[in-house]
């Protein structure tokens, strides 16, 4: 009787390393309504340029802004994924994005792009005064 | 040699006595495979309820496919925005196949600006300078459908269009003189009225109302609001905001769209196709003046048409 509940045990441990590795690693939950804020820094970077492209093309800082907005962490507990800046301030987003592609040394133009976005939240700074359009 | 004579009954007795380890340990080994398998199968079932439900792997690195609708529209508008300003299709190419790997990306593309048409999310001017972007993206290439009407977003070669009505009148005249001499051609004015992005700002200020609504039935071109924005002197105003609201199948539903976009008919012009059965009501939100009900009856005109409606707004007079 002994033996049998040993086995059981056993099997049982064995079963439950079997599925967190499932779990885990082989099938992990595939998320298919994330939010924006959980994009990958590249695409949120990338997302941002666009919108700043945008701006430069309508003039319309408020849509812009609106068209930033679903990038904000905040409130959302799905987004709190312990990723170094989580945005919640879109204009300092902006300034912040716009002073490392700067430091970066990113293409020119796209600076320029952003810029234009900074200098519309009014976050223009003196890094910045070079890449003025 | 003597033979053994053996009694059958003594044989039996002794055969119930024999030890016989391969049954037993048959049975064992039956056992311990049932309860190994039943426990592997808890064991895998408790781990994945933990790792898919408890304490799922948190996404950090989410990509444009995974987004929720939403924000998968705002993503594919954002490409819009920036082929707009770059004019490289690859890049734009590139960047909606990420949204959606697989599909074509043209037709992504061609799908959420329908989507945004039946949402009724174009309200500014700017949501229709970012169709006409994304239009821009998709026109031109082959086997994209557009499920919708684009035609109200007619856009030239370029991205960002300023389509202009050309509206050529003659000036006034005074009234002929007999002479021997040819009398000269009238000269004409050209007079140019932007419509579209560059007009959504009307160039009135006050409250409208509706002045006149009248029904007709129109078999080739049945269930039509028709609407005319007018100033008080019947001259149309173009880039005006008109909203229909109707009660659809998941709650009320609306639409906002401008006059003008259809310049061949009126640059004060702008209309709306109806869903037979269905009640509308017709507003401009900028300007205080809604319509009655209009149900689109179908028992008013012959054959079972859907009735139509032509609607005029013009300023409130003090």
């Amino acid at each position: 009787m002994r033996n049998y509940l040993f086995t059981g045990i056993i099997t049982i441990a064995l079963g439950l390393g079997l599925g967190l590795y499932i779990g885990w690693v082989q099938y992990p939950v595939e998320y298919r309504n994330s939010y924006m804020c959980q994009l990958s820094d590249q695409y949120q970077e990338d997302y941002t340029l666009m919108v700043a492209r945008g701006y430069r093309e309508d003039g319309d800082l408020n849509k812009a802004l609106d068209r930033l907005q679903p990038l904000r962490a905040v409130g959302i507990a799905e987004c709190d994924d312990g990723r170094s800046y989580q945005i919640d301030n879109i204009p300092e987003w902006v300034q912040v994005l716009t002073e490392r592609y700067i430091s970066q040394g990113a293409d020119p133009s796209l600076i320029r792009d952003l810029v234009a976005l900074a200098e519309g939240f009014g976050r223009l700074t003196p890094i910045m005064e070079s890449f003025r359009s | 040699m003597s033979e053994i004579n053996s009694d059958p009954k003594t044989d039996r007795a002794d055969e119930d006595l024999i030890y016989e380890p391969g049954l037993r340990h048959k049975s064992h080994t039956a056992v311990y495979t049932v309860i190994g398998l039943l426990g592997l199968a808890i064991g895998v079932g408790l781990g994945l309820f933990y790792t898919w439900q408890l304490n799922p792997v948190i996404e950090r690195n989410t990509g444009p496919d995974k987004l929720r609708e939403e924000d998968k529209i705002n993503y594919v508008i954002g490409v819009g925005l920036d082929y707009a300003h770059t004019g490289d299709l690859n890049r734009a190419y590139n960047l909606l196949a990420e949204v959606e790997p697989g599909s074509d990306p043209f037709q992504i593309a061609a799908d959420t600006v329908c989507t945004l048409t039946r949402q009724g999310r174009i309200q500014t001017s700017a949501d229709i300078q970012a169709i006409r972007n994304l239009i821009a993206v998709f026109q031109g290439q082959p086997d994209v459908q557009a499920n919708c009407d684009l035609d109200v977003f007619t856009i030239s070669d370029t991205p960002t269009p300023t389509p202009q009505v050309i509206i050529v009148s003659p000036t006034p005249t005074p009234p002929l003189i007999a002479t021997k001499t040819a009398t000269p051609e009238s000269p004409v004015v050209v007079e140019t009225i932007p419509v579209g992005a560059d007009a959504t700002a009307p160039s009135i200020e006050g409250r409208m109302q509706v002045a006149a609504q009248r029904q007709f039935c129109d078999a080739n071109n049945p269930g039509m609001i028709e609407i005319y924005v007018q100033e008080e002197t019947s001259v149309q105003i173009p880039g005006v905001p008109i909203e229909v609201r109707w009660a659809g199948t998941n709650g009320q539903q609306s639409q906002i769209f401008y006059t003008g976009l259809k310049p061949q008919i009126g640059p004060g012009y702008a209309d709306f196709k109806m869903t037979p059965g269905v009640t509308y009501i017709v507003s401009l939100p900028d300007f205080g003046a809604t319509t009655e009900r209009l149900v689109a009856r179908t028992d008013a005109c012959d054959n079972g048409v859907t009735i139509s409606y032509e609607i005029y707004f013009r300023p409130i007079i003090q």
